[in-house]
């Protein structure tokens, strides 16, 4: 019997995996694919709550459950905004290989700190 | 039955993908590996009746972000990357992540004295996830959100067209010439 | 079948005028002829104007409008003035620094406006979305005007490590939304501040998503340990954007805060035990630790970054304030830093020296020789950050610690003084450099344009203003604070 439990573990396991992609990979493009993880992991905890709603909290009652599904606009508007901050953020990168010829945090030094 | 077998398969295939994003050495196999992240997520996401969530997912998600993600790698020609050194903050940084999720298993699997207890599965309407209803909600509830949404994505598009696009000379050179390095501590 | 929203047009019509003229400037910068610099800049001081004079004449509606989406209270009136008013003093900024500096004009000013729309629409929040889009917009406009500069390297650099730090923290707050979102089966922050008065603070779900949003909002308003990016980011941004950085983001991350952790009823009420005591130690770190940092710069924008860093310390001591005046004051200290903050770079902006930007604190020696006004100027603004009688920040400071020991934070209080007494000694040193050393050889700083006399006057009048006669925003935040 699968359960909120269960995905709530799955999108904590991957958001996890996402910030450990943040801290240890070097590349700005894996960085950002990282943090698509992690908004990632948040879509399907967002989905889950909504589907399996915690009815001890909140004021919804059954019936609105039965039409509303309000936390499903919440991610649609969450993959839109992440849509665009990829768009951004790739332009950003092209921007730094442009001038500094290279995608490596680490090499991407001059100002110190 | 079949719902347990398909949600088992594609958590492990979420797991299995996302694991494959961050340790992967070249940057395409990161990519496609997140592809198939998104792809996992969207049969989970079949499976919490969020149907139109789920073709959304695919076709722009992982149909229009990633190939734009993956072009961007092409274009930059990107080789495999050195292998992970661990420096001290590093090392920190991976033992806090992974407290935070033991804490997590941890408090999800106690019994259910600790805060909530194992909801049931509410009985929903066959168009409940459907793209009616949530084109109901975007455009009479969330009208605002939306509207916002837009502005948001012309900003964007503005803004990447800013950034990405080729400097003119006198762009570069500029009326001054900032040949400076910054000044350091 | 579908019954439609009410739509309330005057609650939004700051916003609306903003995004209006956004487009407006956007057309303008599309047509084939060659536009000058300051019929944009014109163009948007005007509509910054109008929204200012709509935003006047608003009247606080206590209830949520566009079903559930925003909430026009006193606070977030108060709070758009306060943003509009920032624009406005930005794009004289930004007017007199593209002189000098290669920038996509009309692009860079549209951004600009869109940046204050989503400050503007983090303070009318009233639900986990439009808070979401709002913060959103702010930082996708922040990260591309930081890297706009292409003849800098430092700027596309800025740009990166903004936009990679401000990513991680989105994900940090999506996923502690998303939590919120559980545990109180509502994104509308209303509802959410009602069910824990409810309920009580203790669901441990709803304590991790808290938890979760303080990261990613304490990123964005750069409070220690979430501080690291800002000192690069100050450093290599142009200079308007930094100074935008500096005093928009920061106001808007507050007014995040304060929408998230204080609606319905403006009480601070779910910070009640571990919320206090998590705010007390952030800022404690940031107190010390910003002015610590600020000791050894020698680099202005670095300077001005890690004391920006610290008085946002001195900021979130309000939210250990479990009532009303610690609200006031943290408004007050705003509307303060806003103007002494914008005020001391609008100086760095405006004093050129032989043709290039003055980057270090030893470059500004002798100004007061050649320039007494602008170094008079600069002085109002240093004395007022490190919190000098007769100025903005002294009476925002008393304020601020008043409110603490009220509520027996005396240890956190006693730290603010003991910082505020160290924060002396680098912003006299720079006042010390301007009257009393020596240009350097062959120094010459060129004129100060009026763009540039302007911004820094407005500002020096806010700052004295607001230090001399605090009455003036004392009656307004009374008022605006009262109605619940």
């Amino acid at each position: 019997m699968i359960g909120l439990n269960h995905y709530l573990l799955l999108s904590g396991v991957l958001f996890c995996l996402g910030v450990l992609g943040v801290i240890l990979r070097r590349n700005v493009l894996i960085i950002l694919m990282s943090v698509e993880l992690m908004l990632n992991a948040a879509n399907i905890a967002i989905a889950a709550f909504s589907r399996y709603p915690l009815f001890n909290a909140g004021t919804l009652t059954q019936e609105d459950y039965m039409t509303a599904g309000n936390g499903l606009v919440f991610v649609f508007l969450i993959l839109t905004v992440s849509a665009a901050e990829v768009g951004v953020g790739l332009a950003v990168v092209i921007n730094l290989y442009r001038q500094r010829s290279t995608v490596n945090i680490e090499e991407v030094n001059l100002l110190q700190g | 039955m079949a719902a347990t077998l398909f949600f088992w398969l594609c958590a492990f295939l979420a797991f299995f993908f996302g694991l494959g994003v961050i340790v992967a050495r070249n940057p395409m196999h990161s990519a496609l590996s997140l592809v198939m992240t998104f792809v996992a997520s969207a049969g989970l996401f079949l499976l919490l009746h969020a149907e139109f969530l789920a073709w959304i997912l695919i076709i722009v998600y992982s149909g229009a972000v990633m190939v734009l993600m993956i072009f961007v790698i092409s274009l930059l020609n990107l080789q495999r990357d050195e292998p992970i050194e661990f420096t001290a903050a590093r090392r920190w940084g991976v033992a806090f992540v992974v407290v935070f999720a033991a804490a997590l298993l941890i408090y999800l699997f106690r019994d259910a004295s600790v805060g909530f207890t194992y909801p049931p599965k509410p009985a929903i309407s066959a168009e409940w996830g459907s793209a009616k209803a949530i084109a109901t909600d975007l455009f009479t509830r969330y009208l605002l959100p939306f509207e916002l949404a837009s502005v948001l994505l012309t900003a964007a598009v503005i803004g990447a067209v800013v950034i990405a696009r080729k400097p003119d000379p006198n762009e570069i050179n500029g009326m001054e010439s900032t040949g400076e390095e910054p000044s350091n501590q | 079948m579908i019954d439609f929203p009410e739509i309330s047009w005057a609650s939004i019509a700051p916003q609306t005028v903003i995004l209006i003229t956004a487009l407006t400037v956007l057309a303008i910068d599309l047509l084939p002829r060659k536009i000058e610099r300051i019929n944009i800049t014109l163009t948007a001081l005007l509509g910054v104007v109008i929204a200012l004079i709509f935003a006047r004449n608003l009247t606080p509606a206590y209830e949520t409008d566009f079903s559930g989406m925003i909430y026009r209270d006193g606070v977030s009136i108060y709070l758009d003035q306060l943003l509009l008013a920032g624009t406005a003093l930005i794009l004289l900024m930004s007017h007199r620094y593209a002189q000098f500096h290669p920038i996509a004009y009309g692009e860079y000013t549209v951004l600009l406006l869109f940046a204050s729309l989503g400050m503007m629409t983090i303070s009318i929040s009233a639900d986990l979305i439009t808070l979401f889009i709002g913060v959103e917009l702010l930082s996708l406009s922040l990260y591309v005007m930081s890297g706009m500069d292409k003849s800098s390297l430092s700027s596309g650099e800025a740009s990166v490590k903004y936009f990679l730090l401000g990513a991680f923290s989105t994900g940090f707050l999506v996923y502690g939304m998303a939590l919120l979102f559980g545990a109180c089966r509502t994104s509308n922050l209303v509802l959410i501040g009602s069910a824990i008065l409810d309920g009580g603070a203790g669901t441990p779900l709803l304590i991790l998503g808290f938890a979760l949003v303080l990261v990613g909002l304490g990123f964005k308003i750069s409070l220690v340990p979430f501080h690291m990016w800002a000192p690069d980011v100050y450093q290599g941004a142009p200079t308007p954007v930094t100074a935008w950085i500096a005093a928009g983001s920061k106001i808007a991350g507050f007014a995040a805060l304060l929408r998230i952790f204080s609606l319905p009823g403006i009480s601070f009420e779910p910070f009640g035990g571990y919320w206090a005591q998590a705010i007390w130690w952030l800022s404690m770190l940031t107190m010390i630790i910003g002015n610590a940092g600020a000791l050894v710069q020698n680099d202005i924008k670095r300077m001005l970054a890690y004391s920006s860093i610290a008085h946002g310390g001195y900021l979130s001591m309000a939210f250990t304030a479990n009532n009303t005046v610690g609200l006031q004051a943290l408004l007050f200290y705003l509307a303060a830093y806003l103007f002494m903050t914008l005020g001391a770079f609008a100086v760095v902006i405006a004093v050129r020296r032989n043709g290039r930007e003055c980057l270090s604190i030893p470059d500004l020696a002798g100004l007061a020789r050649q320039h007494p006004g602008v170094a008079g100027l600069m002085a109002v603004f240093l004395f007022s950050l490190a919190g000098m009688p007769f100025t903005a920040g002294f009476v925002g400071k008393l304020w601020l610690f008043g409110a603490a020991i009220q509520e027996k934070y005396y240890l956190l209080a006693a730290v603010g003084i003991l910082t505020t007494l160290l924060s002396f000694y680098y912003y006299l040193r720079i006042i010390v450099f301007m009257y009393m050393h020596e240009p350097q050889k062959d120094a010459v700083f060129d004129a100060v344009p009026a763009s540039g006399r302007i911004a820094a006057g407005l500002a020096a009048a806010g700052v004295l203003a607001l230090g001399v006669y605090p009455n003036l925003l004392w009656k307004v935040l009374a008022a605006h604070t009262n109605g619940l």
